[in-house]
């Protein structure tokens, strides 16, 4: 096992740490013949194994092994033992700072006498910081005359814990998620992290049990009534994709490869884990594909709705050429919504060579043989990609549900490489860092003229203050969707018959 | 393997929410339960089989949406073309029935109107802890117009039964010329059997026009 470095570092927590994390049965084993030198020199082979596969466990898992407080107990123990024997600790010195020299120079002389096993853990950088399972959130609560509350609660606080926050106990309260249809599901005492959970336009309720049925949706999950074309029309395509992208980067980045382990076997098996960063990459990925459906439904002059529709499928170009294949997809998801391919109207304006590029890309999306035009595509890529999530969970899901963890009592380590695979397909994605594109003009712009709109370059960046990149920014990460299926077709009819 | 020539092409879709036990139900059906061969290739042959209906060879395409619950919308483009659907719920877990109009709601949404649906409760096999008693979804469903079984993909209590009645319905519907041309996408209705690519063929044009 120890041999196979990272790969068994990453199954480690598979199965709760607590029967590896004891020193005495692994750190100090012994054997039990040999002479007295050869069982020390065991001994000390044994123990550098150990020691440096914890390395890699460290730098695996990296921060939020602090969140656990078993492993930061262990680490404590196990680094003690290593400050005890020097040619222990000068080895592990040496492996850190190796994994330190390849990602940054090194400023100024290290101590030798004390380590730390994250001393060449990195955060990630970015401006959208990891949530980690310590850490409080932002909770809105609704009342059922619409007011609202708002608390700083644990991410992975239970419901329980969020009720007693705003009611007293033994009350007949009850929490209440509903969604933009109105649809009401009532919360378990003991279900946690629910807020991170919600699904787009989904709300929180706190109310009587005899109020839940006269629970109604608020006038902000119904979305926006207006397009917001005005806007959209003075951005151009790639300066939105490049902001969508840059976003998608920062959420991708803040997620820890292990989340995608902890969704997967259900967040509940492992005391202290938090998915909410995975959870907040799912949720943009509804939001890009509902934020392309809402607006192309709201637009209601034909022709500048067909101008919306080319302005998304050069956005699509845009997106996969920058190997962000996550909103590539939720972009061309949302096109192929069923309230956006039945405007025929619509379509019929849009130029053919556009369409064209759209029916290619579209092919992408083809389900059939376990997507196998996507999988295609994919392996010819390189990183740094963002690739289409949906597929590795649901990959993950069926590795998962059709494979037993254990199988004679023994860990089925087959089945935990299948899932390491997938995991490492994260890893590979992020190998190497995302550099934000320049604004230079790119193979979309040679694909398609700009619209007339945006060509027009008499206009100051002063007079077209949309244009400039922290309004893009803002824009694409306040989209307003509407998420209910039902309104859109009503829209839609309601534009073409 | 060998046994590519059919008469039919039927998709099938399992939806439902999360770890009520498509993929298992799926498995068991499909009889290819992750065994050395097919892990490498999750999925891709895991989806096919051939039934034999009467003097008919219909192949069952099913298409199953598991850890896919939270894209919602993704699950739309597995509809298309679909026949038919199987909805399953966790005859244990209350919460997973309750969502059950939700899906249906969404189903219709964005399949043929004329899509096969059976209402399938997995489990049956943890009959102490039933939470969804037999005769409250059985009423539900005739309600809706569903076909309805309670199954156990884990001792294979009817899961062959619900496939073949869901496969047989299919069928029916599509011998007495209920579907109406333009909704039969997925089903090959030529006579002369076909070989895979054939079919898969005339299958991908039908999409197009969607």
């Amino acid at each position: 096992m120890i041999e196979d470095g990272p790969e068994a570092a990453g199954e480690l927590r598979v199965d709760g740490l607590s029967p590896f994390l004891n020193p005495e049965c692994t750190y100090h084993a012994e054997p039990s013949e040999g002479s007295e030198l050869e069982k020390a020199a065991y001994a000390l082979n044994t123990k550098q194994k150990i020691v440096k596969l914890i390395g890699q466990w460290v730098a695996l898992f990296g921060q939020i092994l602090k969140d656990d407080p078993i492993a930061v107990d262990f680490l404590e123990t196990l680094r003690k033992e290593v400050t005890g024997d020097s040619r222990l600790s000068s080895m592990l010195r040496e492996q850190l700072r190796d994994r330190r020299r390849t990602r940054v120079l090194e400023n100024g002389v290290e101590s030798l006498t004390r380590f730390d096993w994250f001393s060449s853990c990195e955060e990630p950088v970015g401006k959208c910081l990891p949530i980690r399972s310590q850490d409080k959130v932002l909770y809105e609560i609704f009342r059922p005359d619409h007011t609202s509350v708002t608390l700083m609660l644990p991410v992975n606080a239970s419901v329980q814990e969020v009720m007693s926050s705003l009611v007293n106990p033994g009350g007949d309260h009850v929490l209440v998620k509903m969604n933009s249809m109105g649809d009401r599901t009532q919360l378990k005492l003991d279900t946690t992290a629910v807020y991170t959970s919600l699904g787009l336009n989904e709300r929180l309720f706190l109310c009587t049990a005899s109020q839940v049925e006269q629970l109604t949706p608020l006038k902000e999950q119904q979305g926006p009534d207006q397009s917001t074309m005005d806007t959209l029309e003075q951005m151009c395509s790639k300066d939105i994709a490049s902001q969508l992208t840059n976003y998608d980067w920062e959420l991708f980045t803040a997620m820890h490869e292990v989340e995608l382990v902890y969704y997967i076997f259900g967040r509940h098996k492992f005391p202290g884990a938090t998915t909410a960063n995975l959870e907040r990459f799912v949720h943009r990925f509804n939001e890009v594909q509902y934020w392309v459906v809402t607006e192309v439904c709201l637009c209601t002059d034909l022709v500048k709705r067909a101008m919306l529709l080319k302005k998304f499928i050069k956005m699509a170009v845009v997106l996969k050429e920058q190997k962000n294949l996550n909103s590539f997809f939720a972009v061309m998801f949302g096109l192929s919504n069923s309230a956006v391919q039945r405007l025929n109207k619509t379509w019929e304006r849009v130029p053919s060579k556009t369409k064209r590029v759209y029916c290619a890309y579209e092919r992408l999306m083809d389900p059939s043989r376990n997507h196998r035009a996507y999988r295609l595509a994919v392996a010819k890529l390189s990183p740094p990609y963002i690739p289409f999530m949906p597929l590795l969970l649901k990959d993950m899901t069926f590795i998962h549900e059709g494979n037993k963890n254990y199988t004679d009592k023994l860990v089925n380590f087959e089945k935990m490489r299948l899932i390491a695979k997938t995991v490492k397909i994260v890893r590979g994605c992020r190998s190497t860092p995302y550099v934000p594109s320049s604004p230079q003009k790119g193979l979309a712009d040679r694909m398609f003229l700009e619209a007339p709109s945006i060509r027009v370059s008499t206009y100051s960046e002063q007079s077209l203050p949309l244009r400039n990149p922290s309004n893009i920014r803002h824009y694409v990460q306040n989209f307003e969707v509407i998420d209910n299926q039902r309104k859109l077709t009503q829209l839609s009819r309601g534009m073409e018959r | 393997m060998g046994d590519e020539s059919y008469n039919f092409v039927f998709k099938v879709v399992l939806i439902g929410e999360s770890g009520v036990g498509k993929s298992n139900l799926l498995s068991r059906f499909t009889k290819n339960q992750f065994n050395h061969d097919s892990r490498t290739t999750i999925g891709v042959e895991f989806s096919t089989r051939t039934v034999q209906l009467d003097t008919f060879t219909i192949k069952a395409q099913i298409w199953d949406t598991a850890g896919l619950e939270r894209y919602r919308a993704i699950t739309s483009a597995y509809y298309r073309g679909a026949v038919g659907a199987l909805l399953v719920y966790d005859i244990t877990k209350h919460l997973t029935y309750e969502s059950v109009e939700r899906w249906l709601k969404e189903l219709y949404d964005h399949a043929d109107p004329h899509i096969l649906v059976m209402l399938v409760g997995n489990k049956s096999d943890l009959e102490t802890l039933r939470t969804v008693p037999t005769e409250e979804a059985k009423d539900f469903a005739e309600k809706k117009g569903l076909l309805f079984m309670e199954t156990s993909a884990l001792d294979s209590t009817n899961v062959e039964a619900a496939f073949q009645e869901v496969l047989t319905a299919i069928h029916k519907k599509v011998a007495s010329r209920e579907v109406t041309h333009g909704s039969i996408s997925a089903v090959t209705l030529s006579n002369t059997t076909g070989t895979a690519s054939e079919v898969q063929e005339e299958r991908r044009t039908c999409c197009k026009n969607l």
